[in-house]
């Protein structure tokens, strides 16, 4: 007789019927469908979904951490000591790929903020910062002679946040100069360098050629008066490179592409810019972060690390988990950069662009970027050349031939100082050998090293300043007044936070420039309440005027009897023409006794 | 610091670096956001009109510095030299339509100024010869140059005077267009004359300094080929013979040199010729040929000589 189960579930006796005949999943399935007819049933199937969840979710985080779980991750942003054990905060330094190069902790006083001011972290991110708006910049440029100039006012004027990214990746650019320097400064004071950190100074010194390498190809693919030039000045370096004949000609030709930069010396820079240099400075940052957080740690702070108080030395190397203490403090800055960073771009800084490169063009007054200024100032040389001249006169020994050439100042100078840069350490701890000293961190006993150190950061910024134009560098007087007032090139747009270099005239902007002849020798003395219009004219003849009164104290210098006029003409639909003329009275042979420069001014070009 | 502080600390900002990102989509996107009237400029159409006003400036400079001599400071022509370009059948099509010319205005200009002529369009009226001014027809310009020169041509649209710039054969030529023409001022610039020039070859720089020719300067192949280049590029202001009596010569100031004059060109050695030619000379009309390489301007220099007979 058939008998009725009244509470059995009929598909599960189905189920029960077929046997083993059904796959296990179908039965699973099946004893599912069943669960859902009754309260009890569903309530278990709730329950079990939810572990079900859990563990995938568990599971999912624990792979994608390597070895950290739902609850230790929670544990970990709330403060929480871990929950399980072995501690798996641990566990991801030995298991996973990405979080391999960071320690599992640190040691408490190499965190201080003061030691370290975070300079080596702030490198890092803005390399990363420079690698992701690097990337988007890419999309838009087109590294032709033909078209990069195009692309960049299209990347300015075209792409939503276009302008923006240029702007972040030009800042960040300066800014890791800056740190890397500032970096390699603070390794070098608190004596960081030290054995048995040696070679982890190399690879930083190598990072710095790298930065500078990345920083200087960067510089010349907008195409620009000023990165042509200023790659153009750098380049010319490279060109006497002894012997001259081999080695400048081959540099040159490496670097250049060509006897002067064209189209192929653009795409090698785009090239290094873009793949060498980065993929380069990848595996340098790898190797030397590797160094410093697996193998040495980062260092301790000398009077800690030497201290004769066992209890300090123990307090110092307390341990500071990686997870979550640091993760969250490095996480925090990275979110303050990039708020700098972005707030910098928006509202202080533009990057500039001048007019399109010009081989044929100079312009007045070029310079190298700042960081390599001081490689420009020692070859204005105001140091080392008057005392070899001494020494010439005084003593006979003609060393000034030997110097004074672009390959010894410019190549051989240079180069020599990067190798006592890498040698540092090592010369370093012979001297201390020499002595018979132990070894030490403390700046007390290194008093020797640090004032060479910060000599030669004096040095450099005061070389710097002789790169300058402001040292040793004049046009003939008229060419400065027009340079002053009317300068060959403006950026475009206004850049807040740099010094102007747009000049009275284009600051005023085109509205405010009445069409008129002007002689300047009415305009002795500021009318009172003058417009800024009176008060230019003012300058401008206070400019022309200083001249002629130099002229009647020095018979070379100064313009004699120099008369100034400055016209504006209605040129065009919204266009102005402004001419300022400076005649003087001829003094020597070929001086024409004039001087003319002309600018055009257009309503929407927006200088003011 | 704890951790939750550091967290909060970065949260905020994260949402505070959301501020300037506003501002430039306001800036950038302003009209896509609806944030700015489709009537007004954003941000980003104020640095595309500024950079249009930057090339027109950059055109009005190469116009004064090549176009001048032949088309007028302000483009009103030239009898006899070059017809007048600031004029309204250029700018409203019909001109365009009178030569055939299917595509757009400034398609048409840049055309024009890119390859030049090689027909006259009516010698009768206007002798001087259009020539190739890219560089991409071995003229001295390049492309973003050219570009430069057509926004600023294309500028005088909007007030181009009604002139007829071709009158029938037999008619009287057109006189020049009334108005403003050279800038104003008491003193005009003195041209660098002999003086200027001597200057000029007293610092030939590098490269050209004590350069000699690598041809024979009686090679008849060498003057025919030279003669060819210096026609085309040349005679338009320094005259067929030399004498600087070419059709554009009028309008320049400074004049051009008069290759045909012996004690000035005794006091320019074949160095510092080169050296002019090949960069040009700054502040006059003279422009750097160097693109048509070193080749074509020695057989130019040394047809010029041969005015002369000077070596």
């Amino acid at each position: 007789m058939f008998e009725r189960k009244a509470s059995r579930n009929p598909l599960a006796a189905f189920g029960d019927k077929m046997g083993e005949r059904l796959p296990a999943g179908l039965k699973n399935l099946v004893a599912v469908l069943g669960d859902l007819r009754t309260s009890e049933g569903r309530a278990r199937l709730r329950q079990q979904s939810r572990e079900t969840s859990f563990k995938v979710a568990d599971d999912t985080l624990r792979a994608v951490s390597a070895g950290m779980g739902i609850a230790d991750v929670r544990a970990m942003f709330r403060g929480d000591p871990p929950v399980e054990k072995p501690n798996p905060r641990y566990k991801v330094f030995t298991n996973a790929f990405f979080a391999h190069i960071r320690p599992r902790y640190y040691e408490k006083s190499s965190t201080k903020f003061t030691h370290t001011f975070g300079l080596g972290f702030l490198s890092a991110l803005t390399f990363v910062v420079e690698s992701v708006t690097g990337v988007i910049l890419m999309v838009f440029y087109i590294p032709s002679q033909e078209h990069a100039y195009q692309s960049m006012i299209k990347i300015i004027t075209e792409v939503p946040f276009g302008q923006l990214m240029r702007d972040i990746h030009r800042v960040g650019a300066e800014l890791m100069v800056i740190f890397v320097a500032l970096h390699m400064l603070r390794v070098y004071l608190t004596g960081s360098f030290k054995h048995p950190r040696q070679f982890t100074w190399v690879t930083g010194v190598i990072l710095l050629i790298l930065t500078l390498g990345l920083s200087y190809s960067g510089y010349l693919l907008p195409w620009d008066q000023l990165a042509y030039w200023a790659v153009t000045i750098g380049t010319s370096m490279a060109k006497s490179a002894p012997p001259k004949e081999i080695m400048g000609y081959i540099s040159n030709l490496l670097l250049r592409g060509g006897d002067t930069i064209g189209q192929n010396g653009l795409l090698r820079f785009y090239l290094g810019h873009v793949i060498l240099l980065p993929a380069l400075a990848a595996i340098l940052i790898s190797v030397h972060y590797y160094r410093v957080s697996r193998l040495h740690g980062i260092s301790l702070p000398a009077g800690e690390e030497e201290s004769p108080d066992p209890a300090v030395r123990k307090a110092a190397k307390g341990r500071l988990d990686y997870l979550p203490e640091i993760l969250t403090k490095e996480l925090m800055w990275v979110a303050i950069g990039v708020f700098a960073m972005v707030a910098f771009a928006v509202f202080a800084f533009h990057a500039p662009l001048e007019h399109h490169a010009d081989p044929f063009r100079t312009p007045l007054h070029t310079t190298a970027p700042w960081y390599f200024l001081w490689i420009q100032g020692m070859l204005k040389d105001p140091f080392v050349l008057p005392i070899l001249r001494g020494i010439r006169d005084f003593l006979g020994v003609d060393l000034v031939q030997f110097y004074d050439s672009p390959a010894i100042q410019g190549v051989i100078l240079p180069t020599v100082i990067f190798v006592i840069l890498f040698a540092v350490p090592y010369i370093d701890e012979w001297w201390d050998r020499f002595w018979g000293r132990a070894p030490s961190r403390v700046g007390k006993n290194r008093k020797l090293g640090i004032a060479m150190g910060l000599m030669a950061v004096l040095l450099v910024i005061l070389f710097s300043y002789f790169g300058t134009p402001l040292y040793a560098v004049s046009a003939p007087p008229a060419v400065e007044i027009g340079q002053e007032f009317m300068p060959e090139e403006c950026v475009l747009p206004p850049v807040p936070l740099l010094p102007d270099n747009c000049g009275e005239v284009r600051r005023l902007g085109y509205a405010n420039l009445p069409a008129g002849t002007y002689d300047l020798a009415q305009y002795g003395a500021a009318p009172a309440n003058a417009t800024r219009f009176q008060a230019l004219l003012v300058n401008l003849q206070q400019a022309v005027q200083t001249q002629a009164d130099h002229a009647k104290k020095s018979s070379t210098q100064g313009l004699a009897d120099a008369q100034g006029f400055f016209i504006v003409e209605e040129w065009q639909t919204n266009l102005k023409k402004v001419t300022l003329r400076i005649t003087w009275t001829p003094r020597e042979k070929g001086d024409t006794g004039a001087y003319e420069r002309i600018i055009y001014l257009h309503k929407d070009s927006a200088y003011e | 610091m704890s951790t939750q502080l550091k967290i909060l600390v970065g949260m905020i900002f994260t949402l505070l670096t959301c501020v300037p990102l506003g501002v430039i989509a306001l800036n950038d996107l302003g009209h896509d956001l609806g944030a700015v009237p489709k009537n007004q400029a954003t941000g980003m159409d104020q640095r595309a009109a500024a950079f249009d006003g930057r090339a027109i400036e950059v055109g009005a400079d190469l116009f004064g510095q090549y176009c001048y001599p032949c088309h007028g400071k302000r483009g009103e022509g030239i009898p006899q030299v070059a017809p007048p370009i600031n004029r309204k059948d250029l700018f409203d099509g019909r001109r365009a339509k009178e030569i055939g010319w299917a595509g757009s205005i400034a398609g048409m200009l840049k055309n024009t100024i890119a390859a030049g002529r090689a027909v006259q369009a009516r010698p009768d009226l206007y002798s001087a010869k259009m020539p190739t001014w890219s560089q991409e027809y071995g003229g001295p310009l390049r492309p973003d140059q050219v570009d430069a020169l057509v926004a600023f041509v294309l500028n005088w649209q909007a007030e181009a005077p009604e002139v007829n710039a071709w009158p029938p054969a037999g008619a009287p030529p057109p006189t020049r267009t009334p108005g403003p023409t050279a800038t104003p001022g008491p003193t005009p610039t003195p041209a660098p004359t002999k003086a200027g020039l001597i200057a000029v070859c007293q610092n030939v720089p590098a490269p050209y300094a004590g350069k000699k020719a690598p041809f024979k300067f009686d090679d008849k192949a060498v003057l025919a080929a030279g003669k060819q280049i210096y026609d085309d590029k040349c005679a338009a202001c320094h005259g067929p013979l030399g004498k600087a009596d070419g059709p554009a010569a009028a309008a320049l100031n400074p004049k051009p040199a008069n290759l045909a004059d012996k004690t000035f060109v005794q006091g320019m050695p074949v160095d510092c010729h080169f050296y002019v030619i090949s960069e040009g000379v700054k502040g006059t009309g003279m422009a750097p040929w160097k693109s048509l390489g070193d080749d074509a301007l020695w057989k130019v220099l040394i047809y010029e000589r041969s005015f002369t007979g000077l070596q």
